[in-house]
């Protein structure tokens, strides 16, 4: 295990492991923590995992970490490798399983007041046309034609097809799909498995909130961002579903066998990578971004069948939810930094791992442009979400912010704590409203189960990767 | 049945690690485990779903994550849980098997997948078989 004296402290919040600690280590690791995570995170193996991150090949810099960084696979989850396209590799496991896993947030109009009298039948509504759960799919299957079309446009084919409005994609990261995708490239069993599960929400720790706007920390980018006081906003985190799984399964299994040809030494079979530029790894980055677009095109159709629920409800005239931001957590994307007076392109891998874009990033859409690319950061249940904006200074960590609180408690443990029943009863006594499919896996995705969002978000922010707007509170919260 | 299982401890995922006398039982014992993290439903007597199965792979411990793997993907397309299998041929890097499963309502977990994270096939003191598979919840 790795100890404090192997730690070079840099800064308050920033930690360094020298390119001394492991000879297989081709640039030094970092990452972000204040003393109490530091504590947390020496707990398990992320650190490890973070040293083999630092042997891949290609890698600039530095191996990074978030403050949310927890053990994984291969890397640890909060983990970012910016690997060199020209001579670097491309490594599905250092992205996951769920291929742009991802937040969206949409806002209201109406204040806390106004919403709650409707709650409880808003919750219903969503959850009866929202699929959410182990392995709940659609009853209607996409058709092969339909599939590949979602996998090479992804949310923009969405609202071609009239899911959603133009506005809906230019606060889409990416425009919402990326357009290097190619389905013919996407196995067949993948396809297989995401035909019924466009549309649906999934399991484990994705959710879809009810939130309440509690604080603004910047009100002059809270107003950009559309965001005030006491505002109902809805949060949606989910991702490319059986497909991504299916998508990234397939690749790591395809470069097993090929680490002799690119004589690749790998740290962990977890890591089978190729280089970036081999026939082998387009095809992976064109499989990836297709099911990216997947996972955008999925985020979309919820907020459809979202829109519906609202309308049903509140009105067939209220048509007012608007997306404030949608952005990714787990992808690899090609991104230009300058290094050693040089352009160089990039495949920067984030694994758990939120982009933070500064001001003036072409790639923000105009209306945020001047105040830096909203960060969407979920609690977990009980505890606050967070909207932060993208900083200049993120650059060092390769415009990257924490995706979450990070897990600190095994799924196993946090089932013996509570009961499901309990969990949902306290609450419902701090007034959040619980929905959900499977009652007694409820406590794995419990707030204890996870370090301190406030904690974490205060590190990022010191730390300077990205700036507190506001904080969202759960009113209610819709599961899997 | 000269297989069993054990829960490890992971902050975030499934660790499983399954010991069994031979290579056929050490694919036996973790479908088995699988199919219980997937559902609590007692396994009926006799299966209503047959599928075959035909993998090759690096070594003995990537077939074994690929053959689950495998497994998953059927599972979740057929809302089913297979925890049965019939090895017709299997070496170090080829498997070929029948699996047997029936319907459920609902999954009790969701797997992503089987990760091959530091996965290896040992040997233990009393010349059985281990090995130490990550499911990424």
């Amino acid at each position: 295990m790795i100890k404090k004296e192997d730690l070079h402290q840099i800064t308050e919040y920033l930690w360094e492991i020298p390119k001394s600690f492991n000879p297989k280590m081709l640039v030094p690791a970092r990452f972000y923590a204040s003393q109490k995570l530091l504590n947390e995170i020496l707990q398990d193996k992320s650190l490890e995992q973070l040293v083999n991150v630092c042997s891949l090949k290609g890698i600039q810099k530095y191996g990074l970490a978030l403050p949310d960084i927890h053990e994984g696979y291969a890397s640890p989850i909060g983990g970012v490798a910016a690997l060199k396209v020209e001579d670097g590799v491309i490594s599905p496991g250092m992205q996951g399983y769920d291929i742009n896993c991802g937040m969206r947030i949409l806002t209201s109009p109406y204040q806390e007041k106004e919403i709650r009298p409707y709650l409880e039948r808003l919750v219903d509504q969503i959850s009866r046309d929202i699929p959410s759960g182990l392995g709940q799919g659609r009853e209607t299957k996409l058709t092969l034609t339909q599939l590949d079309k979602i996998l090479e446009g992804g949310a923009y084919q969405l609202v071609k097809e009239g899911y959603g409005d133009e506005e809906d994609l230019e606060y889409c990261e990416a425009g919402g799909y990326l357009k290097g995708a190619e389905a013919g490239v996407v196995s067949d069993l993948a396809k297989k498995r995401g035909q019924a599960q466009l549309g649906t929400l999934g399991a484990g720790n994705h959710f879809l909130e009810i939130q309440v706007v509690n604080q603004i920390f910047q009100p002059e980018i809270a107003q950009v961002f559309g965001l005030f006081l006491k505002q109902v906003v809805l949060m949606i985190h989910t991702g490319s579903r059986g497909l991504g799984h299916q998508v990234a399964t397939d690749y790591i299994k395809e470069f097993l066998p090929l680490s002799e040809k690119y004589y690749l030494n790998l740290v962990d079979p977890e890591f089978a990578c190729v280089p970036f530029q081999s026939p082998e790894g387009q095809a992976c980055f064109k499989a990836s971004q297709a099911a990216a677009n997947y996972a955008w095109a999925n985020r979309q159709l919820i907020s459809y069948y979202l829109r519906k629920a609202w309308q049903k409800v509140l009105g067939e005239r209220d048509n007012t939810l608007q997306v404030l931001y949608d952005v990714a957590h787990n992808i690899i994307k090609l991104e230009e930094y300058q290094l050693e007076g040089k352009k160089t392109l990039l495949a920067v891998h984030r694994k758990g791992a939120t982009r933070s874009f500064p001001p003036g990033h072409p790639e923000i859409p105009l209306k945020y442009r001047a105040v830096g690319q909203p960060v969407l950061i979920p609690g977990s249940m009980g505890s606050p979400s967070y909207v932060l904006s993208g900083t200049e200074e993120a650059e060092a960590s390769f415009y990257s912010a924490c995706h979450g609180a990070g897990r600190v408690m095994s799924r196993h443990q946090a089932l013996k704590k509570i009961s499901g029943q309990e969990l949902k009863q306290k609450l419902s006594r701090q007034g959040i409203l619980v929905k959900v499919n499977y009652l007694a896996g409820l406590p794995e995705e419990a707030p204890w189960a996870y370090k301190d969002i406030n904690e974490v978000v205060e590190v990022v922010t010191q730390a300077g990767l990205a700036q507190k707007v506001a904080e969202l509170k759960p009113l209610a919260v819709i599961k899997g | 049945m000269v297989y069993h299982w054990t829960v490890l401890t992971h902050p975030a995922d499934l660790k499983l690690k399954i010991v069994a006398q031979t290579k056929a039982e050490l694919f036996e014992g973790a479908l088995e485990a699988m199919a219980h993290v997937l559902t609590k439903e007692p396994f009926p007597s006799s299966f209503s779903l047959q599928q075959e199965l035909n993998l090759s792979s690096v070594n003995l411990a990537t077939l074994l994550v690929d053959f689950l793997n495998e497994v998953l993907a059927q599972s979740e397309i057929e809302q089913a849980v297979f925890p049965r299998l019939q090895i017709k041929h299997l070496t170090d890097t080829q498997l070929q098997a029948q699996i047997f499963g029936f319907k459920i309502e609902q999954f009790q977990t969701q797997i992503k997948a089987v990760t091959y994270h530091q996965v290896k096939i040992t040997q233990n003191s009393q010349g059985k078989l281990e090995i130490i598979i990550l499911f990424d919840l």
